[in-house]
């Protein structure tokens, strides 16, 4: 026979699997109270985040930092102590000065396209456990921003709005799994379908079987009706790898995108398009080739002695 | 002596969910991810009985379902961790006294850690949820492993003295 103890906690262990599983039920037929939680979570901690955000962001000698830890000595620690708040004044001001490029380039992508954005700092990235990428940006629908509406950084598009509250933003980036985006190739018009795959490269699915895309093609973003989620015309990506074997009912290709999702510091959010599709002209510019330097080395013979 | 007991263990994995948000959220982990949460958690359990760790982990598991990160249902959370609490309680069992041997309670949160993390996974599956490719997933589950086993000698110390100082001398 079980001992008493053990039956006592599978009878709890029943109890709390019922009550998880009535949870994910409340929620999967749409409970408001439960999907509230979440953003109430999410307006609860992004003005923390957002706090956090400056006081973490130059967190590059996080770990060496902490291994320097067991290190004493007042005049080592006193000169320790002055080299690091040089060094983070400095790694601050390089934050300060990459997030600025970042903000002007996205500026100038918008203006090109006549978008009206909202720019915003990203306070936080998704958790680690929850598989999906994610970011937190420090603006909501307070400042214009609602669900579904595109997001960008100066390379191109990074994702759409998942979710809002008054002051910040979860966005779902481009390379997560469930994330769907009709393109087009700039230039042929060819059509497909880009997928996120949970890595930095992306799946691209073409509508028409009939039809081929090359290595080095530029993607751009299809646009929905009304703009929502995405507005035409935004550089999505680059082909890298195309498999154009005949006979199958659909051609596939690797896409590399354009923004750097894993170091974003600022983020515009297109609030609305007033100059219509840009068609292609957000194409980026192919990088300049780098000049190879020549040297030529002449060996002059040293004279000898005997001549 | 049951009701302070909840609190108290409501109020750690609070604490701890305010800290995987605010702090760890921020930082960029190099390979995969790293969630104290998880970590915290895991080894909380295997210092718990039965019945403790079973509350702890539908504890913990509730505040990991309010993050505004995650896109599974309400409740998957829980369900993954009661779960898996469950299981690292009865099997701990067997092993004696785990806070004097902390290399082998690090080896256990680390895989206890992987394990819930693809259990997750394996729910998101049932529950019709998109996945994420094999890879990035192997990817975020050694990078998981790794960092849980890498920092160990932080984090469990204080959980350890934070456990024997508030709940070692009661029993559900």
């Amino acid at each position: 026979m079980a001992p008493r103890g053990n039956s006592r906690s599978r009878l709890l262990l029943v109890i709390l699997l019922v009550t998880a599983l009535f949870l994910i039920t409340l929620d999967l037929r749409g409970v408001s109270l439960i999907s509230g939680t979440r953003s109430a979570t999410q307006t609860f901690f992004s003005p923390i985040q957002s706090f956090s955000s400056r006081l973490f962001a130059p967190i590059g000698n996080f770990f060496s930092d902490v291994s320097h830890l067991g290190r004493s000595g007042n005049e080592i620690e006193a000169l320790q102590k002055e080299n690091e708040a040089l060094k983070a004044k400095l790694v601050l001001q390089k934050d300060l000065k990459g997030k600025l490029t970042q903000l002007k380039s996205v500026l100038n992508l918008a203006g090109e396209a006549q978008y009206k954005i909202v720019s915003a700092r990203v306070i936080a990235r998704g958790s680690a456990t929850s598989f999906s990428q994610t970011i937190t940006i420090d603006a909501g629908s307070s400042s214009g921003i609602a669900r579904d509406m595109t997001v960008m950084s100066g390379a191109g598009l990074v994702g759409a709005v998942k979710s809002v509250t008054a002051n910040s933003a979860v966005i779902l980036l481009i390379s997560d799994p469930t994330f769907r985006i009709g393109v087009r190739v700039a230039g042929s018009q060819v059509m497909g379908i880009l997928s996120g795959t949970g890595s930095r490269n992306f799946e691209l699915e073409l509508l028409d079987a009939t039809e081929t895309v090359k290595i080095g093609d530029v993607l751009l973003a299809r646009g929905s009706d009304g703009g929502k989620p995405f507005v035409p015309g935004i550089p999505v990506g680059l082909v890298i790898d195309v498999d154009n074997t005949s006979g199958q009912l659909t051609k596939h290709g690797r896409v590399s995108s354009y923004a750097k999702l894993t170091s974003l510091g600022i983020v515009s959010v297109v609030i609305s398009e007033t100059g219509g599709d840009p068609r292609d002209g957000l194409v980026p510019p192919k990088p300049m080739a780098t000049p190879t330097p020549t040297v030529t080395i002449t060996v002059t013979p040293t004279p000898s002695p005997s001549a | 002596m049951f009701t302070s007991r909840i609190f108290i263990t409501f109020g750690f994995f609070g604490a701890l969910f305010f800290i995987q948000e605010i702090v760890f959220n921020q930082i960029h982990f190099l390979i995969g991810g790293f969630s104290i949460f998880l970590a915290v958690t895991m080894t909380w359990v295997a210092m718990e009985s039965r019945n403790g760790a079973l509350i702890s982990g539908f504890i913990a598991g509730f505040f990991l379902d309010l993050s505004p990160n995650i896109d599974s249902p309400f409740g998957q959370w829980t369900l993954v961790l009661t779960v898996m609490a469950y299981l690292v309680s009865v099997n701990r069992e067997g092993l004696g006294d785990l806070a004097s041997r902390p290399l082998t309670l690090s080896l256990i949160v680390a895989a206890a850690v992987t394990i819930t993390l693809i259990a997750y996974l394996i729910a998101s599956a049932i529950l019709g949820e998109q996945l994420i490719s094999f890879f990035p997933a192997l990817q975020e589950l050694t990078g998981n492993f790794i960092w849980t086993l890498m920092l160990a000698p932080l984090y469990m110390p204080i959980t350890n003295k934070f456990h024997q100082f508030t709940l070692s001398s009661r029993d559900i």
